[in-house]
């Protein structure tokens, strides 16, 4: 074999080796972009006492791509404890699950889960109340953020983490905004006009009925 | 009627009354007694005093935290214990004999790769325990009539309470299923002890209404039957 077709043969073996190493990173791309699955997307399950008012429902949202992971959820718990990460098991107890749902008419890539989750991991801390959405004290801020807020009910969490960066969830044209410090929409966010059910219901969409592994 | 006598009859009356809120808006909750109740069954489970037995009115359960920082729960309605410990250890077993029954099942039916079981302990018998089990979601790649399909539910869930064995007490199921004709939910939650049966089963299926079906259901559909 010529010198020159030994050059030209090891040139083939580099150009083969570099083939294989970029289709290996493509794999680890794909790899990677499955390990966002399930994060950002909100999870409901039955059982609360709600006196049926709405409330009979319980939200959180996927701060894990699956639940097989250590705390894969943030939730506002109830009395006991602020808004904090948990055990999937702590989510569930032992209720009816619903299901996984995603704000309307919205694609989350992995760049938007990735932005619910660092936004939900701020409200963590804020403790808990039934009777409102969100309890905030914004003075003349134009919105309202983390800091502002003294208190969250569960459908809360998943409301402000998803309104913060846009994506409407419930309330009406102009007031939807749960972020957005006005009147109005404070009032619209009070009370039970939206709570943990309508939300599952009629203001998310249902992506999915099993769990999120 | 002497004024102490109106008394203790007022103090009944309100007694009642306010049993009787709770009773109806579905709590499980007995003022001061339910709470002694609560603890007295938990330092018996526990063997030593826990001093921070509290009410959870969101999830409508006493709780409380353990040394380790492990939570167990006591239903005052059902007197049963939840213990975090042992419902995972029985889940992770459970998880292995499902593993090793799958292939039982027949062939058309796409089963989820794991299923969730909860367990809780009866507060005065150790040894009886009432379970959940998740089992979601089962696709069926078999065209059926639409009375075949509603019954389909609550006959895999019977093969798989038969399957699972004798080890088991399944008292309590959420079954979501899935065929051409749409998707379905076998759901019976109680935390009594009496175990599953078909009959019951059957009747408390429910077929998803239109608006009630997730996305993956309708691309699963327009994937395999299209």
């Amino acid at each position: 074999m010529s010198k020159t077709n030994r050059f030209i043969g090891a040139i083939n073996i580099l150009l083969a080796l570099a083939l294989a190493f970029s289709m290996l990173a493509q794999v680890s791309v794909y790899a990677y972009s499955s390990t966002t699955e399930w994060k950002g997307y909100a999870v409901y399950r039955d059982g609360v006492s709600g006196f049926n008012s709405g409330l009979n429902d319980h939200a959180a949202l996927m701060d894990e791509p699956n639940r097989t992971y250590y705390k894969p959820i943030i939730h506002a718990p109830g009395y006991s404890d602020p808004v904090q990460w948990d055990h999937w098991d702590d989510f569930m107890n032992g209720k009816k699950y619903l299901g996984i749902f995603k704000p309307k008419n919205t694609t989350i890539t992995e760049t938007v889960a990735n932005s619910f989750v660092s936004k939900a991991r701020e409200l963590r801390g804020i403790s808990y109340n039934v009777l409102d959405q969100i309890v905030y004290s914004a003075g003349s801020n134009t919105w309202v953020y983390p800091e502002n807020i003294s208190q969250l009910r569960c459908d809360g969490v998943v409301e402000y983490t998803y309104e913060w960066f846009g994506y409407r969830v419930g309330g009406p044209d102009n007031k939807w905004d749960i972020t957005r410090n006005l009147i109005a929409n404070y009032w619209e966010h009070s009370g039970f006009f939206i709570t943990p059910r309508k939300q599952n219901q009629e203001l998310l969409t249902k992506v999915s009925s099993g769990y999120p592994d | 009627m002497s004024k102490r006598f109106s008394r203790f009859i007022l103090v009944i009356l309100i007694s009642l009354t306010t049993l009787g809120c709770f009773m109806f808006f579905g709590m499980d909750y007995f003022p001061v007694v339910g709470g002694i109740i609560a603890t007295n069954r938990v330092n018996k489970y526990v063997g030593k005093p826990i001093n921070n037995v509290r009410f959870d009115w969101l999830n409508n359960k006493y709780i409380c935290s353990l040394d380790d920082g492990y939570e167990l729960s006591y239903n005052l309605h059902y007197n049963t214990i939840y213990d975090k410990r042992i419902s995972d250890e029985v889940r992770d077993i459970a998880n292995r004999k499902y593993l090793s029954i799958q292939k039982d099942f027949p062939t058309n039916l796409i089963l989820p790769q794991n299923i969730d079981v909860w367990t809780e302990i009866n507060a005065n018998n150790y040894a009886v325990k009432s379970q959940k089990a998740y089992i979601l979601v089962v696709y069926n790649l078999e065209v059926l009539s639409k009375e075949q399909s509603l019954e389909m539910p609550a006959k895999i869930a019977q093969l798989f309470v038969e399957l699972m064995g004798n080890g088991y007490s399944f008292t309590g199921i959420q079954l979501i299923y899935a065929d051409k004709n749409g998707m379905y939910e076998l759901s019976v939650f109680s935390n009594a002890f009496e175990l599953l049966k078909y009959e019951y089963m059957k009747e408390n299926v429910i077929k998803y209404s239109k608006n009630e079906l997730p996305l993956d259901y309708i691309d699963w559909v327009k994937q395999h039957f299209d």
